[in-house]
C-alpha cells in the first residue's frame, strides 16, 4: 500500500515540476511564498513576529493555492483521458486517493511552513532587534502550523470529492469555489438563525476565551471534518462509476 | 474452466436506452492471440471494461483468469495489462516517466524497468526521444508508447483496444511479430479488437464477431470462412461439352454449373476435394489448364455476417 501510494505520489509531483501554466505548479507556490513569507513581512516589520495574530490572517493562500491542485485530482485526469487506464491497473483504490490528497495537502502546507521561515528570515534581516533574534511564540507556531494544516486537509478532501464526479476540471474548480463560499458563508446564517439570547452567549463566551483556546476549539472540529469527508470520498470511490463521463 | 482465460455467460450491459452489450457468451482460450470484431458502436470497448471490473454487468456473469470481474477485479486488474480507447499517456510527463510510473505501480524493481524501458523504447525505435513530452509527440508514437506500456509488466492476459490504429505499416506488423511471439513462447492471452480483418486473420487463432452487443459467429478465421462461404470451383481449359456438364450435374455434391468465357462454375453443397471433378471432366474429354478454390476472406465473411443480421 505504501510503495502504492508513493507511486502515484511520484507521478503527482514529476506532472506538477513540469507544470509550465498558472494553476498550481512550482511558479504559484513561490510566488505564494515570497507574498506571504517576503513582502507581507517587509510592510508590518517586527509585528509580523510579535503579532502572531497578523500571521494566522494570511494563512489564506496556501489554501487558495491548493485548489487548482485538488480540482485538477480526478476531473484532469478524466479530462486528459489517464483517468481509465490508472483505473485499470492495480493500483488500490486508496492509494489513489490518498496519494493525490498527499501531493496537494503537502504543496499546500509546505507553502506555509516556508513563508512562516521566510517571514522569520525577512524580519530580522530588515529589522535587526537589539535584544537579538525575533521569533514566534511556540505556541502560536504550533497553533499556526496546526490551522493551516487542518484548513488545507478540508479544502483537499472536499476537493477531492468534488473532482471525483466532476467532468472537467473546469466544472471542479466552479463547484469548489461555491463550496467554500457556502462553508464561509453558513456559520454566519446559522449565527442569524439560533435565537438572539443564545447568540449573546456564544459570542461573549468566544470573547471571553483566550483566542488560541477558540483556535484549539476550530482545529479540533476541522479535523473531525476532515475525517469524515475522507471517509466519504473513499465510500464514493467507485470504479465502475468514475469513467462514466 | 482453467485452461480458458476468459469466460463469459450471458454478459449484459445497458446504457439507458442502449443496450451495449446483449447476452454475449464467450470463451477465449488460454495462450492465444483473440480477435473481437465488430462494427463501431458494436460493445466492444464496453465489454473490455466489463472483464477489467471498470464497469458492472447488468446481468450475466464472466470470468477472468478464474476470477469474478464483480467481486474480484482487484485480482484481475493485477495479473493483466490493457491498451484501453484513449492512450491514457500523461501528456505532461517524459515517454520514459509514462514508463517508470507504470512499472512502478506494477512494483518492477528500480533495475528492471531501466532495462525494460530500454528494451521496449530501442525496438520500437524511441529511444532518442525518450527525454521528450509525450505531449509533444505525433499520434503513431503515443500509440506505440501506450502498447509497450502495456507489456511492461509482463502481464499473463493482455487487452489491447485497436492497438494498430495510428501505426504504418512497418511497426504495425514489428507489433504483430511481437504479439504472436508472446502468445507462442509464454503463453500470454491478448484479447483484442482490430477494425483491420487482414491484421485479425494473420494473427488469430480465434476471433469473436459480434453486432449490437450480440455475438454473431465465434471460432478460427478458417472456420469462421469454411462455414460461412458456399464453396464453389473454377475450371479453367477447353472441351467443356453438355455432356461433360450434365455428368457435372449429377454428381451429389454439386448444387449448380454455368459456364461464362471459356470456364466452368461449379457451386458445391459443402466443402469437398476437388480431384473427383476432374477425374470426371477429364473422363468426359475436357482439358483442364487450373482449378481455383475460391475462398472468403475473414472480411468477406464479417461483412456477410453483419448484412444478414441488419
Ligand atoms: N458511457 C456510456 N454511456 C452511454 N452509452 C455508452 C457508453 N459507453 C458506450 N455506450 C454505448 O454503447 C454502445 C457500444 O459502445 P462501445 O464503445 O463498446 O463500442 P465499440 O464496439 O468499442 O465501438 P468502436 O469500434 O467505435 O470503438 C454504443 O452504442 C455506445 O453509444
Ligand atoms: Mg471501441
Amino acid at each position: 500500500m505504501i510503495t502504492d501510494i508513493l507511486a502515484v505520489f511520484w507521478k503527482e509531483w514529476k506532472e506538477l515540476y513540469q507544470q509550465r501554466t498558472s494553476r498550481g505548479g512550482l511558479m504559484t507556490w513561490l510566488i505564494m511564498v515570497a507574498l506571504v513569507g517576503v513582502f507581507i513581512p517587509l510592510q508590518s516589520g517586527a509585528a509580523w513576529v510579535n503579532t502572531p495574530v497578523l500571521a494566522l490572517v494570511w494563512i489564506w493562500p496556501p489554501l487558495l493555492g491548493v485548489v487548482w491542485i485538488v480540482a485538477d485530482s480526478f476531473a484532469g485526469e478524466r479530462e486528459r483521458h489517464t483517468l481509465e487506464t490508472l483505473l485499470a491497473s492495480r493500483l488500490p483504490d486508496q492509494a489513489i486517493l490518498l496519494a493525490k490528497l498527499l501531493i496537494a495537502v503537502l504543496y499546500g502546507w509546505s507553502m506555509e511552513v516556508a513563508a512562516l521561515i521566510a517571514g522569520t528570515i525577512t524580519v530580522n534581516l530588515a529589522h535587526p532587534a537589539p535584544t537579538g533574534l525575533l521569533i514566534y511564540p511556540l505556541g502560536w507556531l504550533a497553533t499556526i502550523l496546526a490551522v493551516s494544516l487542518a484548513a488545507i486537509v478540508f479544502i483537499c478532501s472536499i476537493g477531492a470529492l468534488v473532482s471525483l464526479r466532476s467532468a472537467t476540471v473546469r466544472s471542479a474548480y466552479q463547484k469548489l469555489s461555491l463550496t467554500m463560499l457556502a462553508v464561509i458563508l453558513l456559520p454566519n446564517l446559522a449565527l442569524g438563525m439560533v435565537s438572539p439570547g443564545w447568540r449573546q452567549a456564544l459570542l461573549g463566551r468566544v470573547a471571553t476565551t483566550p483566542v488560541e483556546t477558540t483556535l484549539w476549539v476550530v482545529i479540533a472540529v476541522l479535523v473531525v471534518l476532515d475525517v469524515g469527508i475522507i471517509l466519504l470520498a473513499n465510500q464514493r470511490f467507485q470504479r465502475s462509476r468514475l469513467i462514466l463521463d | 474452466m482453467n485452461d480458458h482465460a476468459i469466460v463469459t455467460d450471458a454478459m449484459t450491459r445497458d446504457f439507458k436506452s442502449v443496450r451495449a452489450v446483449n447476452e454475449l457468451t464467450i470463451e477465449v482460450p488460454r495462450g492465444i492471440l483473440f480477435g473481437f470484431l465488430g462494427p463501431n458502436g458494436s460493445g466492444k470497448t464496453t465489454t473490455i471494461r466489463l472483464l477489467l471490473g471498470l464497469l458492472e454487468p447488468n446481468q450475466g456473469r464472466a470470468e477472468v483468469l478464474g476470477f469474478n470481474p464483480k467481486t474480484q477485479a482487484d485480482q484481475i486488474r493485477a495479473h493483466c495489462g490493457a491498451l484501453l480507447e484513449h492512450t491514457g499517456l500523461y501528456e505532461r510527463l517524459t515517454a520514459e516517466d509514462n514508463l517508470d510510473f507504470y512499472g512502478r505501480i506494477w512494483h518492477v524493481s528500480a533495475a528492471e524497468r531501466q532495462a525494460r524501458t530500454l528494451e521496449l523504447l530501442k525496438s520500437l525505435g524511441l529511444w532518442d526521444r525518450r527525454k521528450d513530452l509525450v505531449g509533444s509527440w505525433s499520434r503513431g508514437m503515443k500509440q506505440k508508447l501506450a502498447v509497450a506500456r502495456a507489456l511492461f509488466h509482463r502481464p499473463e492476459l493482455i487487452f489491447l483496444d485497436e492497438p494498430t490504429s495510428g501505426l504504418d505499416p512497418v511497426a504495425a506488423s514489428a507489433l504483430h511479430e511481437t504479439l504472436i511471439d508472446l502468445a507462442a513462447r509464454q503463453g500470454v492471452t491478448v484479447f483484442l479488437t482490430t477494425h483491420n480483418l487482414a491484421e485479425a486473420e494473420k494473427l488469430c487463432g480465434q476471433v469473436a464477431v459480434i453486432h449490437q452487443g450480440k455475438l454473431l459467429a465465434q471460432g478460427s478465421p478458417t472456420e469462421l470462412r469454411a462455414k460461412m462461404s458456399s464453396p464453389r470451383v473454377e475450371f479453367v481449359g477447353r472441351g467443356f461439352t453438355p455432356a461433360a456438364i450434365e455428368a457435372l450435374r449429377g454428381y451429389p455434391k454439386v448444387t449448380d454449373v454455368a459456364q461464362s468465357d471459356g470456364h466452368l462454375i461449379v457451386d458445391l453443397k459443402e466443402p469437398s476435394e476437388t480431384a473427383p471433378l476432374v477425374t470426371l471432366l477429364v473422363s468426359k474429354g475436357a482439358e483442364i489448364e487450373e482449378v481455383r478454390k475460391d475462398q472468403a476472406s475473414l472480411e468477406d465473411v464479417f461483412l456477410k455476417l453483419v448484412e444478414e443480421e441488419k
